[in-house]
């Protein structure tokens, strides 16, 4: 029996890539899923959307409306004092477990 | 109606089952992105957000993963009834007082369900169901040797027994009396003492 792995390393960075997207710029609803869906990091739009509810219930991720030029107003999202620290908490471990992970799986298949 | 509403109208169909916070902020979010375009770049938006079927499909799956990804709760393994402490606790009352219910089928039936627990050793349990016939043998020796005794006295002619009163061997026949009110009764309970501090391995 196989798993999707993908799916299960999805799950567990997909919160820090929308941090980190936003830690760029504020971003709305459409952009963060078409930048996320490019990407294979989330299936849909309905995927999105109960994420950034846990982001803003963890405190990380704000909300604010700006009007568009083309629209209606556009909700916002950008990133607390809270969410910017939990992101620099998660690259100061992402690149060692990275390294740690490569080691102990490696890189070729087995003998 | 235009694409846009259709494409509202299906989605709101379709969201229903979702929790409503989540299912507003999906609405708005598609809502004011198909807002923001021309008509011709809404249905190339449409299409690029797909059925709204699978998009309030996957916002339930983000909600409550366990829904398609169902994790069975841990079965714990229920011990045998033989091996709790109420079969115990129900085999020792039936046998210290199932008799006085039912004569003897009463004690006969919580004999059993002691034999069966798991919860004492079998010299306890032989302990609590010998019991009443060791006390009943015990007394059966005491009746014979006053029988024996008064007997002997009065072949000697040394003893005047006087008939009104009970002679030994009378006090020794209301004793088997005493073995379904109290002997057995006594039995049960000393099970039930020697259950405590023991449990359900």
């Amino acid at each position: 029996m196989t798993v999707d792995v993908g799916a299960q390393m999805r799950k567990g960075v997909v919160e820090y890539c929308v941090l980190g997207l936003l830690s760029r710029e504020p971003m709305y609803g459409w952009q963060l899923a078409d930048a996320l869906t490019g990407r294979g990091l989330i299936a849909s739009i309905g995927t999105l959307y109960p994420l950034l509810g846990r982001l803003r219930d963890n405190g990380w991720v704000t909300t604010f409306d700006q009007p568009s030029e083309s629209g209606p107003a556009r909700r916002y999202y950008r990133l607390t004092a809270d969410g910017i620290a939990q992101l620099t908490l998660f690259r100061a471990q992402w690149d060692p477990f990275a390294r740690t992970v490569s080691g102990l799986v490696g890189e070729k298949g087995p003998r | 109606m235009n694409a846009t509403s259709d494409y509202l109208a299906r989605l709101d169909a379709a969201l229903r089952e979702v929790p409503h916070g989540i299912a507003s902020e999906i609405r708005a979010g598609i809502a004011e992105e198909l807002a923001s375009l021309e008509p011709d770049a809404v249905r190339v938006r449409i299409a690029q957000l797909g059925d709204p079927e699978r998009i309030a499909r996957e916002a339930m799956d983000a909600v409550m993963p366990a829904r398609t990804d169902p994790v069975p709760p841990p079965v714990v393994a229920r011990p045998p009834l033989t091996r709790t402490r109420g079969f115990a606790i129900a085999a020792a009352i039936a046998l210290g007082v199932g008799g006085l219910v039912v004569p003897f089928a009463g004690w006969l039936a919580g004999a059993a369900m002691v034999m069966m627990s798991a919860m004492w050793r079998t010299g306890e349990k032989l302990v609590a169901l010998l019991l009443p016939f060791a006390a009943a043998a015990l007394m059966a020796l005491a009746s014979a040797v006053s029988a024996w005794l008064d007997g002997g006295g009065e072949q000697a002619g040394t003893v005047v027994v006087n008939p009104l009163l009970p002679a030994a061997y009378d006090f020794m026949h209301a004793g088997f009396l005493l073995i379904p009110f109290v002997v057995v009764p006594v039995s049960g309970f000393w099970l039930l003492w020697r259950l405590r501090g023991r449990s359900t391995d």
